[in-house]
């Protein structure tokens, strides 16, 4: 054991792997080259089709003990990989760790099979049930939560070796390009596959939509994909773009978004060349509403606008608001149509967004971010992976990695939900280090990082509701009153990654 | 609350609504008006008033003006309201079906008899009547004089409408006579004049022609039913920039004419003498509250010195 | 003497003392000269039986609908009218105070030139072009004006009433 500098007590070993404590964001330098995959020729106008999933699954090699990857471009819609796994268990194959780039709650039906021992590993931070069972040690299954940025980095650095990737390809031919445009699974960007592709020892593009050669425009080219399964389908439309891209009309949400408006304006970064990243919660789109009105107000022409791309980013950018976007994943079905058709929104890489071992990612280029919280401590730490009860419940996503890389990343959120409070002494757990925040705001008021002083004194002077942090903390307890610290048992069931590969935190067992 | 209270947004929030009066602190409008009255449901006038007690008992840093709207005098809920609620020192109460001189007058007596009760100075507590009936609108001009602890008048437009017997619509012609009326009345007593709700919360556009409407015509603040409309209309009572940038030379100039030992000085050719001195000084202090300028306009800017 | 909680009242005769017809000049304050008047003349009890004439700068009293015993300032209205207005009636009488000093308790009947009567407790009035009084001494003892708690006000109290 040994405390890293946030003070949170990281075992040496994690499933048998060497743990680097957390330090600060920005010290920790590569070691590595770039992993390497065996150079292979494919057998002289060779097919690639092999059939349906198990075919594939046979024709990869798959083995016990082997690491398998999806991609979450489909997202709660994606039925691959569990599909997937049902295949692995008919064919007898156990000890198989995920290395996805994330999993969401229709995954559920993976837990008779963590049960059984097929998955025995998840190299991957989860949404919903797995991490709740995990948490309260009813299932056995080490699990590393990483940013999109540090899974990049990770598969990037040969960290995480990927045996198998099956990449859901909404849109494939035979010979293995495809891209996410177009099909009844089309998703948009295959940001986080891109990675998969290029590091993947063997590549399997499993589609529902088999269109004649070529399939372009090319997101995926022939020249990495091993393998091409048909499927009758990947998922569920419905749920694959379907994010709720309504503005909040909740007073509270408004008030909280007004404020983060004031935070922009105050920035002073609304100028031409601005850039921005916003989430899709209401929140996050009034914020974004906000900010819209600003440029038209101002005539500003930003640079770009990145993330996960929702049809509001889109309009900015018709509206020629913002140069081009880059898009890692699309959250509604006009992001899909948008960059199916337009060159200035760009397909991104989650190398190329976040992965901060690299010539720079896109994160770095950014003015503000808007960013969420389950919970935010008087040291701006944030946390977003477990809830009130101390379960694991959501994936980091580009959290510690946006943060890392804006100017100003600002973190919004309610100060308290239900009646338990938002803004607290310490967090439960830290995903995202204080460090890396300039300014949490709350519907009670706007605490900035004492980095941040020349903003503080502006927001000030514009009459922001400016309070210090623990000023908010000792408002929100007045009301809420001082939660009983959860209880934890030692045992250590998952890891909270940093984006530089370093332990920041981990996830104990709860004490039932 | 003395001298200059700006009272542009009045936001309802239901009395039997916890999760609403958690809020209160944190809107953003000048006053809130806790609803024990149409909002609360005939089972739950007790429930809602002990509620709203222990609202105020906990909320002792307050940001905004509290009123209470009571239940009218003539219902049998009155009476407790004001015994569960006055203890917890709201600022005033909102006192609905003000029809007559008198029904203000009986609150004004019984406030007075709390006031005593509590040990508090006498007039503590201030009123604002709803004049939301046809007498009500015909009294007034009385009702406005009728005590002297009346911070304005609020018209009612949705119980006023419900007497004439005629629908209430966007663009509010067949309001126009009464909110004049209640505007006199309410000017003519030196009291403020705070208009209608706007019910269609979704409807930006047609409060903000409501909300510029009732500002042309006088009205210095309006109600309000969801915390979604305090921006619109913050923004039109806003004053408009070249309002604040002559405001500041009204008060510049009148500072210069003193100094001279005048009352009246010319600026660009038209005289400043005390009511424009007025006028320029609620601008200022409007800006001020709205962040546009900082500047404290005291008391003997405006009147000079004796 | 228990007589008042009995019966709801209480009286006394008296007798006609001397009787009097004052002219009071423009200017004067009519509270102010009834208490000269009478001292200077050494009535302690006085009755007024008739007053005609204007006044201006009419200070009276009227009590706020819902007002409850005591009446205090707060529960009363307080209208000062600068008038001129035609004197259409002065009731009242004098009474001794707990100091032996006259006490004029008196109500006002005035009209404005709309034909508008206005009424109430006077405070005070300023006689405008003139002002008749037609004035009656009691001949009576064993009454006293005190502040009656209960009341709020100046009250008539007779020997041995508690």
């Amino acid at each position: 054991m040994a405390l890293n500098s946030l003070g949170r007590d990281i075992p040496d070993t994690f499933a048998g792997k060497k743990l680097t404590p957390y330090r600060d964001p920005w010290s920790l330098q590569p070691h590595a080259e770039r992993s390497t995959r065996a150079i292979r020729r494919l057998t002289h106008n060779g097919s690639k089709l092999v059939g349906g999933l198990r075919e594939a699954v046979i024709a990869a090699g798959l083995k016990d003990g082997m690491t398998i990857s999806t991609h979450h471009s489909l997202r709660n819609g994606d039925s691959l990989l569990n599909d997937l796994v049902r295949e692995i268990d008919a064919l007898g194959i156990r000890d198989i760790k995920i290395a996805s780039s994330s999993i969401h709650v229709v995954h559920a039906e993976l837990i008779p099979y963590i049960r059984k021992g097929v998955i025995t590993g998840l190299e991957c931070g989860v949404n919903g049930p797995i991490g709740e069972l995990i948490s309260k040690g009813e299932l056995d299954c080490p699990i590393v939560v990483r940013s999109h940025g540090g899974r990049a980095r990770a598969l990037i650095c040969g960290e995480v070796p990927v045996d198998v990737a099956f990449l859901a390809a909404p849109c494939c031919d035979e010979y293995g390009n495809f891209n996410g445009y177009y099909g009844p699974s089309a998703c948009g960007s295959l940001g986080y596959a891109q990675v998969d592709a290029q590091h993947a020892h063997k590549v399997v593009a499993v589609t529902d939509n088999l269109v004649p050669f070529p399939a372009v425009p090319i997101g995926i080219p022939q020249t990495v994909v091993d393998f091409v399964a048909c499927v009758p389908s990947l998922g569920d439309p419905k749920k694959i773009v379907s994010s709720t891209t309504r503005i909040t009309t909740d007073p509270i949400g408004l008030q909280i978004a007004k404020y983060a408006a004031m935070v922009i304006r105050a920035s002073g970064y609304v100028k031409d060349g601005f850039s921005f990243q916003t989430g899709t919660g209401g929140i996050s789109l009034a914020v974004a509403e906000h900010v819209r009105d600003m440029m038209r107000k101002d005539k500003v022409k930003g640079s770009f606008g990145c993330g996960g791309i929702t049809g509001y980013f889109v309009d900015m950018l018709e509206e020629g608001l913002f140069e081009a976007l880059f898009d890692v994943q699309c959250f509604d079905l006009k992001a899909v149509e948008s960059i199916g058709r337009n060159r200035k929104h760009q397909e991104m890489t989650a190398g190329t967004y976040a992965n901060p071992f690299n010539c720079g990612s896109v994160v770095d280029r950014l003015d503000c971010a808007i960013l969420s919280a389950t919970e935010i401590d008087v040291d701006f730490n944030v946390n977003v992976n477990t809830e009130s009860m101390g379960y694991l419940l959501h994936n980091t996503g580009g959290h510690c990695d946006v943060a890392a890389g804006a100017k100003l990343s600002i973190v919004v959120a309610p100060s308290i939900r239900g009646r338990l409070p938002i803004v607290r002494d310490a967090v439960t757990t830290i995903t995202t280090p204080g460090e890396t925040v300039g300014v949490v705001v709350t519907e009670r008021g706007i605490a900035v990082n004492d980095r941040l002083p020349e903003l503080k004194a502006e927001l000030i002077r514009m009459r922001a509701p400016v309070k210090d942090i623990r000023q908010l903390r000792d408002e929100v307890y007045a009301i809420t009153g001082v939660p009983r610290p959860i209880e934890f048992e030692d045992k250590v069931v998952g890891l909270i990654e940093y984006r530089d590969g370093s332990i920041i935190d981990v996830v104990r067992q709860v004490r039932r | 609350m003395t001298g200059y209270q700006l009272r542009r947004s009045l936001l309802y929030v239901p009395g039997n609504m916890p999760s609403m009066l958690q809020n209160i602190p944190l809107f953003e409008c000048d006053a809130v008006l806790i609803d024990l009255e149409d909002a609360v449901p005939l089972n739950e006038k007790d429930a809602a008033r002990v509620l709203v007690r222990c609202f105020l008992d906990q909320y002792k840093v307050r940001n905004k003006e509290i009123l209470v709207r009571i239940n009218g005098l003539d219902t049998k809920w009155a009476l407790d309201d004001l015994k569960t609620v006055l203890p917890g020192m709201p600022d005033g109460i909102r006192l609905p079906k003000a029809d007559s001189p008198e029904i203000v007058e009986r609150l004004d007596t019984l406030l007075t008899e709390f006031e005593e009760e509590l040990g508090l100075d006498i007039g503590h507590f201030r009123i604002l009547p709803s004049i939301e009936t046809a007498l009500g609108v015909i009294n007034a001009t009385s009702t406005a004089k009728a005590s002297t602890r009346l911070i304005g008048l609020a018209f009612g437009a949705e119980d006023y409408t419900a007497t004439m017997e005629i629908e209430r619509t966007k663009s509010g012609e067949e309001l126009f006579n009464a909110r004049m009326r209640v505007l006199w009345a309410a000017k003519a007593a030196g009291i403020q004049a705070i208009d209608t709700i706007f019910a269609d919360v979704n409807d930006m556009d047609s409060l903000r022609r409501e909300t510029e409407l009732i500002k042309r015509l006088g009205f210095t603040g309006k109600c309000m039913v969801n915390p979604r409309q305090c921006d619109v209309i913050h923004d039109v009572f806003a004053p408009k920039a070249e309002e604040v940038e002559h405001a500041l030379q009204i008060i510049d100039a009148i500072k210069r004419a003193r100094e001279m030992g005048t009352g009246v000085i010319s600026l660009k050719g038209k005289m400043i003498d005390a009511p424009i001195v007025i006028r320029a000084a609620r601008v200022l202090r409007t800006a001020q509250a709205h962040g546009l300028v900082d500047i404290e306009i005291s008391e003997e800017d405006i009147y000079g010195t004796e | 003497m228990n007589e008042a909680k009995d019966k709801g009242y209480c009286y006394k005769e008296y007798g006609h003392g001397r009787r009097f017809f004052l002219k009071i000049l423009p200017g004067e304050r009519l509270v102010d000269i009834l208490t000269r008047f009478t001292q200077h003349e050494g009535i302690r009890h006085a009755v007024i039986v008739s007053a005609v004439g204007s006044v201006k700068n009419v200070r009276l009293n009227d009590i706020k609908s819902g007002a409850k015993l005591p009446i205090t300032a707060a529960r009363l209205t307080p209208h000062a009218v600068e008038g001129p207005l035609e004197l259409l009636g002065l009731t009242g009488n004098i009474v001794p105070d707990e100091s032996g000093e006259p006490f004029c308790h008196l109500h006002i009947i005035a009209s404005k030139s709309s034909g508008d009567v206005v009424g109430g407790q006077m405070q005070d009035a300023e006689v405008f072009a003139s002002c008749e009084i037609v004035l009656t001494e009691l001949v009576i003892d064993g009454i006293a004006r005190h502040q009656s708690k209960s009341a709020g006000t100046s009250n008539v109290f007779f020997a041995g009433e508690e």
